[in-house]
């Protein structure tokens, strides 16, 4: 048995293979656990990019905090 | 096709290698200014942390070693992050309550902040270390779909590359930033 490769999975959950090319993955799928272990570890792929994504866009806002020009303690009126 | 030249900033702190000022500053102040803002810190005051925290490290110089005799860096940093906080804080006319280390660690949940801040700045650092480690367009395929969640046929037609090659972009980067950050994370 031919198994699926990681890209070969990712096309298959985006949508981005052909319907007979689909029917035919999702038939071996449910019959080869080596490329159900793959698929997993693809969705455990995605949580870590989502975590990955969320440090990034945090660390990014902190990264263009300006720092404030010492003005507004001598007064301003 | 390593594209592996340069350093982690985690490496060189450990084996005690000399740290430039400017790389310090650009990795440790967005952390240091989320730590700041754990410990209720107005922006004038975590803006003054941030050079306070500068200057305890690098002490006028432009370069600093770490001293693996102080322990893990992490602890370090948070321990002169907290102990700067606390003077801030304690220069605020109307503070009567007593601050220390300790408590500031263990109140209201800032231990964990603070590993949280922590793996968050390990994971960026990751990610920049990445860049060095792989071929430009590959990084850049990876970043427009894993990272920006563009489509892939978008990327595939932006990059002139087929949509399987954006998935294999995705899995070497994928592959090589899991190895990063065990790395990183061992060398904290
Ligand atoms: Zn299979």
């Amino acid at each position: 048995m031919r198994h699926y490769t990681t890209e070969d999975l990712d096309r298959y959950r985006n949508g981005d293979m052909n319907m007979l090319s689909r029917i035919s993955c999702a038939g071996h799928l449910k019959q080869c656990e080596v490329c159900r272990n793959l698929l997993e570890t693809l969705k455990q792929d995605d949580i870590l990019l989502e975590t990955v994504r969320k440090s990034i866009a945090r660390f990014h806002a902190a990264s263009k905090e300006q720092v404030k020009p010492k003005l507004a303690s001598h007064g301003n009126h | 096709m390593a594209f592996t030249t340069r350093k982690s900033l985690l490496s060189k702190i450990k084996q005690g290698d000399e740290i430039s000022w400017e790389e310090f500053y650009a990795s440790y102040r967005p952390l240091i200014l989320l730590r700041a803002g754990d410990l209720g810190l107005t922006q004038t005051e975590k803006d003054d942390l941030v050079q306070i925290v500068m200057s305890e490290f690098f002490k006028g110089s432009r370069d600093f070693q770490y001293d693996r005799g102080k322990g893990r860096f992490r602890d370090y940093l948070k321990s002169i992050i907290n102990n700067q906080a606390i003077s801030i804080l304690r220069k605020r006319k109307n503070l009567e309550v007593g601050l220390d280390d300790r408590e500031f660690s263990l109140a209201n949940g800032l231990e964990q902040a603070w590993n949280d801040e922590w793996q968050g700045h390990l994971l960026n650092m990751a990610m920049d270390e990445l860049k060095n480690c792989v071929e430009p367009v590959t990084y850049q395929a990876f970043d427009l779909y894993a990272i920006q969640r563009r489509k892939s046929i978008e990327v595939a037609d932006f990059l002139d590359m087929s949509v399987n090659s954006v998935y294999v972009a995705k899995n070497r980067c994928l592959e090589q930033l899991k190895k990063i950050i065990a790395d990183v994370s061992e060398s904290d």
